[in-house]
């Protein structure tokens, strides 16, 4: 990942600027509670969006431009098995000089979604308590919100999925996504 | 010679479970395994269990996640190894870890209401549980088919504030019809939250959109 540190993101076209890192968050309420009342809660925003996984790490994921963003949503749908792809989703986005300043490494790391696009685009923040409260507070203090990927955006982007034979849609052998994703590692 | 006593025959009643209890217990889903009772998984192999599930691949995850939601509505009492499914997800820390406990939950039949019951005493209610926990059985309970979980649903709506409201919002957000949208605009109007009045605003102009 080689964005440089004075990056400026490029336009808003979802909410989220591009490149972004952006975390899957369950409750709305884990986030947006702590914006609303101050800065008591901070502490436990950091633990229920921030967890350390087992294997040290915080699971985010790159997007670069909507289809990447598209493609992430519908790999993480691609993980409820009881559920449709058109799911909505709430994410965190931060950059990764945001994250790199707060003293977070990111990896490159394979994802375990259905979309092969979306796996290329998976990143590890190595876990460490202090750099994660950092990035936290950084957040806060401009008021960073959560964006919402909406049912009727997920279900263009399904249908996109579909057509190009992305397994979280569809069956099909002809998938695509490896090499529309393929320039997704050298970032 | 095989010979069926009295006692014989209320250990298998037990064992089977009665009628009135299979009603709060329906499987939904693929074929069940078991008959009610049948199951001998501890909440120990759940708890493994559900690791695996929250750890595994998108390809692995249906194979698992049927199989343990077998295991826990053939269970004699699905309600607490349902308990130790949500304990494992609301403590993972993979992203989705709340959605995954709904899926498992829904998938194995344990209604919240049974849930909450078997969480809830005289000394400690519903709305103080601890905030995921709510959050998770209140969207059980909007996936829920029996009474008691739509009383609970509605009981989270009118507190108006809290992570069950907000679970509940979330619920009729997912919802179509007018009387959504109408439970919608109510929650919009009247909560003290300006988190709750967001999600429940979001809604509403989604389904006007």
């Amino acid at each position: 990942m080689g964005t440089p540190p004075d990056h400026q993101p490029a336009a808003l076209a979802s909410g989220v600027p591009f490149p972004s890192l952006v975390r899957k968050v369950d409750r709305k309420g884990h986030w947006r509670r702590v914006l609303d009342d101050g800065s008591d809660g901070r502490p436990a925003a950091a633990r229920a969006v921030f967890p350390r996984d087992m294997d040290g790490t915080v699971s985010v994921w790159l997007v670069r431009d909507d289809a990447d963003l598209d493609r992430v949503a519908i790999g993480l749908n691609s993980m409820r098995t009881g559920s449709s792809l058109t799911e909505e989703i709430r994410l965190l986005w931060f950059t990764e000089p945001e994250a790199l300043e707060a003293g977070l490494a990111v990896e490159v790391t394979e994802g375990a979604t259905k979309c092969r696009h979306a796996n290329r685009l998976h990143r590890g923040l190595v876990h460490d308590e202090g750099a994660v409260r950092r990035l936290v507070e950084a957040l806060f203090a401009v008021s960073r919100d959560l964006v919402k990927v909406t049912k009727s955006r997920l279900r263009s982007a399904a249908e996109s999925a579909k057509q190009e034979g992305c397994h979280a849609a569809t069956d099909s052998d002809l998938c695509r996504c490896e090499s529309i994703g393929v320039d997704a590692t050298s970032h | 010679m095989i010979t069926t006593t009295n006692e014989d025959a209320v250990s298998e009643t037990a064992r089977r479970g009665d009628p009135d209890r299979e009603l709060l217990y329906p499987f939904r889903g693929t074929r069940p395994r078991f008959t009610r009772g049948e199951s001998r998984l501890s909440t120990d192999q759940v708890r493994r269990q559900v690791r695996g599930f929250l750890s595994a691949g998108a390809v692995q995850r249906s194979g698992i996640r049927d199989l343990l939601a077998q295991e826990i509505a053939g269970a004699p009492d699905p309600a607490a190894l349902g308990l130790a499914v949500l304990q494992e997800c609301v403590h993972s820390a993979k992203a989705g870890r709340l959605d995954d406990a709904v899926e498992v939950l829904r998938s194995a039949g344990v209604p919240a209401a049974s849930m909450a019951a078997a969480l809830c005493d005289d000394t400690r209610s519903f709305f103080s549980l601890p905030e995921d926990y709510q959050y998770a059985l209140i969207r059980l309970a909007g996936v829920s088919e029996d009474s008691w979980s739509a009383v609970l649903l509605d009981e989270a709506i009118h507190r108006k504030d809290g992570p069950a409201c907000e679970a509940a919002v979330t619920v009729y957000g997912n919802r179509t019809g007018e009387h959504a949208r109408t439970v919608l605009r109510w929650v919009a109007e009247h909560s003290p939250s300006p988190l709750i009045r967001d999600l429940a605003l979001e809604y509403v102009h989604e389904s006007e959109a």
